[in-house]
């Protein structure tokens, strides 16, 4: 009985923090991605690395948690963070095109929209990607993981950033 | 001084003489021990509030001489030892002693008068009073006081300068027009007390050589400022000034050998090492200046030490990109950038890229190979190399754009697109008509629309609304399709799939709605205007239709459900390439897809 309090104290503080489909299941997003161990997880399917956390925040092994504060940066300072980065070991790690963001987010939850197995701590807002809008200069591509929505932005806000590694 | 009192006396004496030291004896007679201590506490009452007490009246007699001895000045921190000498009519005597203000006192045999105690650390003089009180085997007392002046000692502070070390030349040693910071902050003051900074003020002077404190602030615990520029190599010293809290002072200076104008190298940055695919664009973004204007202009030449010869842009241009060369297996290449100024001072650095041969893609490039600054969207394949990494310099696109992409069909950019007839085979005429589009890169088949023609089954004018009888987010949406327009009985996505489906186009019977990151897979983010997908394979995606042009997916939006259900699906504009989630009962366009890999 007491583990049973505790299993829905669990359920219930997850339900809190993402909403889902009710017709979705949840357990499928443990098969979703490879667990590499060192803070990124890899989509065999499309043949994409990603970072387990956003830019700013550090991978908590113990605790399979992303820890800190994402940082928020322009698209300019997104881009060139990543510009060279050496992370698990691996470089090529860049800011992800918005089609291969956009393939991140879990369309069937939302608050965030995101498999969170994976993807602990994401904050439910704007990432960035490396695609600049072609119709407006001021602005680049953005996906919103609180409901999954892409969108442009002006290259000057301050935005989450989540790299991503071809996988090879 | 001397003195051989009783406690009531001593406090009317203290206070009818202004607490001057008394000169007179006065003895009391046999006094009971508790009135002694009564009278003392009264005497600490009295000392603190300078008021008066009464005196008894009893009979005043010489019982107990003290002698505290003298007073004197002593330096801070020392041991100042207390003796008092004390004589009496009984041979037992008790000493204590006290002091004003507050100090430990250590008195370890109170049968004598030898006393000692710590003065304190000061930066300015203190003074104590000592008390002795003696006291007899019948409880006679007697007291003397003794003042000690506690005179600070300072240590003189240590003035302490750092010089940066610039790399490749020696020590104290400084380009011409050199910016440089000496920083004065790990002097130091030995005897500073605590809760205080040490140094109280830091003064920066020049003695010798080229000016160049002119306009600089010089109170600081660092100095910033720049080197001269001179025909000749010249020495400036600069001297720092520390003065501690108790306003000693010390003095240091330090010796800069500045370079002369011409044997001032240019500095040069090639960039930051990083990794690329086959046929993505190398970011050649080297930075380099000059402190000597007379120096300019600089020219630049980037090298490489690969025998794949990548291709670079403009291997004089400072800032530039190359190809990444096709590599069987992953190779590193370093590439070089020499600067050289005017005078022939030439100066170089590297950096290394990892070239990768490209993996299989199993998604689709975005069609951009624009490359965009903060401002601006550049359409003449300029790279932006102060923007590292960004759409138009990695994936499909790119190494199409670089004329080195390897395409099983055609298409666009990175897209790799084959047409279909309507029995499914591959069309290769371009005069040939064609009714479906297979996606090389992801597998996908899609239907093609057709020109608005009411009685065409494909047309692009009609509309559907959303309705799925299973993974619909438990609500099915709207099956009538009033609101849309089509020439199906109902106009809704389930009925255009099982009609599509019926016909068999292209000899398929398994026409779907697409999930969204399929119907997005063919998105060109690289069109300025609509529609955004290669029009070569995919008319009349827009054509004469009021933007947003929605094309539903299969996927229902958790956001913002109710209890029964989500009542939204998701669409793509393919005006814009945004996507939002739509009420089901919105009419709006359909593109089926069928198979994948």
């Amino acid at each position: 009985m007491r583990y049973f309090c505790i299993l829905s104290l669990i359920w219930s503080f997850a339900a809190i923090s993402q909403t889902c489909l009710s017709d979705f299941d949840t357990e499928i997003h443990a098969e979703e991605f490879i667990d590499n161990g060192d803070g990124t997880a890899t989509n065999a399917v499309l043949g994409l690395t990603w970072m387990r956390c956003s830019l700013g925040q550090t991978w908590d092994a113990d605790n399979q948690a992303c820890v800190g504060d994402a940082s928020e940066l322009t698209w300019q300072q997104a881009l060139k963070e990543a510009h060279g980065l050496v992370y698990a070991d691996k470089s090529g790690w860049r800011v992800p095109n918005v089609k291969e963001l956009s393939s991140l987010t879990e369309r069937h939850c939302v608050r965030p929209a995101i498999n969170e197995i994976f993807f602990p701590n994401t904050p439910s807002d704007d990432f960035w990607t490396s695609t600049p809008s072609v119709v407006d200069p001021q602005r680049a591509w953005v996906i919103a993981f609180f409901n999954s929505s892409n969108s442009i932005k002006d290259k000057n806000l301050f935005v989450f950033t989540r790299l991503v590694r071809t996988a090879d | 001084m001397l003195g051989i009192v009783s406690a009531y006396q001593t406090l009317y004496l203290l206070t009818v003489l202004g607490f001057a030291y008394p000169i007179m004896k006065i003895i009391k007679n046999t006094f009971p021990s508790t009135f002694t201590i009564l009278g003392l506490f009264s005497l600490l009452i009295v000392a603190c509030s300078g008021g008066s007490l009464e005196s008894d009246t009893d009979q005043v007699q010489d019982k107990v001489l003290v002698n505290a001895g003298p007073d004197k000045t002593v330096n801070e921190e020392s041991v100042i030892t207390l003796n008092a000498q004390a004589s009496g009519q009984s041979s037992s005597l008790t000493y204590r002693w006290t002091v004003t203000p507050n100090l430990t006192i250590t008195h370890a045999d109170t049968s004598n008068g030898v006393a000692t105690a710590i003065a304190p650390t000061t930066s300015e003089s203190l003074v104590y009073t000592f008390t002795a009180v003696v006291i007899d085997a019948d409880g006679n007392r007697g007291t003397d006081q003794v003042v000690y002046t506690v005179a600070p000692i300072n240590t003189l502070p240590i003035a302490v300068i750092s010089v940066p070390q610039f790399t490749g030349l020696a020590i104290n040693q400084f380009p011409a027009g050199e910016t440089i910071i000496l920083d004065a902050s790990r002097s130091l003051d030995p005897d500073a007390t605590a809760n205080t900074v040490p140094i109280a003020g830091y003064s920066w002077q020049q003695i010798a050589g080229e000016p160049v404190l002119s306009g600089i602030s010089t109170q600081g615990d660092n100095l910033l400022f720049t080197t001269p520029i001179l025909i000749d190599e010249n020495t400036i010293t600069i001297a720092l000034t520390v003065t501690d809290q108790e306003g000693a002072e010390h003095t240091e200076s330090v010796d800069l050998l500045i370079q002369s104008a011409s044997q001032t190298l240019p500095k040069v940055k090639a960039g930051v090492d990083h990794e690329v695919f086959s046929g993505e664009s190398i970011n050649l973004y080297g930075q380099a200046s000059t402190n000597v204007s007379s120096s300019n202009p600089l020219s630049s030449l980037w090298l490489n030490d690969s025998d794949t010869s990548p291709v670079i842009s403009n291997d004089t241009s400072l800032q530039t990109y190359a190809i990444a060369p096709q590599v069987l297996q992953e190779e590193q290449i370093t590439f070089t950038l020499q600067v050289r100024d005017l005078l022939g001072n030439q100066v170089e650095d590297n950096l290394t890229v990892t070239v990768k041969p490209l993996p299989l893609q199993p998604i689709n490039d975005t069609g951009v190979y624009q490359q965009a600054s903060n401002t601006q969207v550049l359409t003449n394949r300029s790279h932006v190399g102060d923007y590292p990494g960004q759409d138009g310099q990695r994936g499909q696109d790119v190494i199409h754009a670089n004329n080195m992409s390897a395409k099983a069909g055609r298409g666009e950019q990175g897209f790799d697109f084959t047409k279909l007839d309507d029995v499914g085979d591959e069309v290769d005429d371009p005069s040939q008509d064609w009714s479906c589009v297979r996606d090389n890169i992801t597998g996908l088949i899609w239907e093609v629309k057709s020109a608005a023609i009411s009685a065409n089954l494909y047309s692009n004018d009609h509309t559907y609304t959303w309705y799925q009888d299973a993974n619909n987010g438990e609500f099915d949406g709207d099956v009538s399709g009033t609101v849309a327009s089509c020439g199906l009985a109902l106009c809704n996505t389930t009925e255009y799939v099982a009609e599509v489906n019926t016909q068999g186009l292209c000899n398929f019977r398994d026409w779907r709605l697409p999930t969204h990151e399929e119907l997005l897979s063919i998105v060109h983010f690289g069109q300025q205007t609509a529609p955004l997908i290669d029009q070569t394979y995919f008319p009349y995606t827009t054509d004469m239709l009021t933007p947003p042009v929605w094309y539903w997916t299969q996927d229902s939006s958790a956001d913002g459900i109710a209890t029964n259900g989500a009542h939204n699906a998701w669409a793509i504009d393919f005006a814009t390439g945004n996507d939002n989630f739509l009420n089901k009962f919105t009419a709006a366009n359909i593109r089926l897809v069928r198979a994948g890999r």
